[in-house]
């Protein structure tokens, strides 16, 4: 389901990780009107294809992350991106 | 020379192929890592040291020496002792080329298949 800009919801949660999409679902069967915002691709089942090198579509084929500050570092392992966060990263390959 | 069957299962299309790609995209293991893009200078520096230390030892690119020359310069690789090594950290170079190696020519069904591991694949790649 996508909103609108004029919808109204009781919790807003940034990124659909695994966490939080058991958050979310919690609290929608609990009658909460709960909206996700994922910036990642959607998933589907048959993206999770059990294979070593497709599987690093999922665990690293996205922009890479950048810190901020003095100190900063860029990573991209288990950044987590699209629908299933960095969890997805341990689907059973 | 880092794997068998690397060269079989055209490991230098995979990584050509990935270099070429957007670094956004891009699914090689120097990625992984978090080295920084463009991806292909961390390789180039790798390879113009192999040819640099093949040049210094036998007078010849690397390419172009005998076979047991090139296993004596890629040897040493793994135990990240290279004398006159002038590349990216060598353990990482190692780690990031044989990596990518493995996965391309063993990370799939057909791949365990070959080492004779048995698979139960839930999810099978599409197919062209």
């Amino acid at each position: 389901m996508t909103a609108s800009k004029d919808d109204k919801v009781d919790v807003l949660i940034v990124g659909a990780g695994a966490a939080a999409s058991v958050f979310a679902a919690t609290l929608a069967a609990a009658g909460r009107r709960v909206l996700i915002l994922e910036r990642g691709a959607p998933r589907k089942l048959g993206d999770l294809v059990s294979s070593q090198i497709w599987a690093r579509r999922l665990k690293w084929g996205a922009p890479h992350i950048e810190e901020t500050g003095p100190d900063s570092i860029g990573y991209c392992f288990n950044a987590g991106h699209g629908v299933g966060g960095a969890a997805v990263h341990h689907y059973a390959v | 020379m880092l794997l068998p069957g690397a060269a079989a299962a055209d490991v230098v299309h995979f990584v050509d192929q990935q270099l070429g790609a957007s670094p956004d995209l891009c699914m090689l293991m120097v990625k992984y890592f978090s080295v920084a893009p463009p991806y292909a200078a961390f390789y180039s520096a790798g390879f113009d040291a192999f040819d640099a230390l093949a040049r210094r030892r036998h007078g010849a690119a690397f390419d172009a020496c005998a076979a047991e020359q090139k296993s004596a310069l890629v040897g040493p690789m793994l135990g990240g002792q290279l004398e006159g090594w002038s590349g990216p950290p060598l353990p990482l170079f190692y780690m990031a080329v044989r990596s990518d190696a493995v996965d391309v020519a063993y990370g799939s069904s057909a791949g365990a298949k070959a080492l004779g591991l048995p698979t139960l694949e839930h999810i099978l790649p599409p197919t062209p």
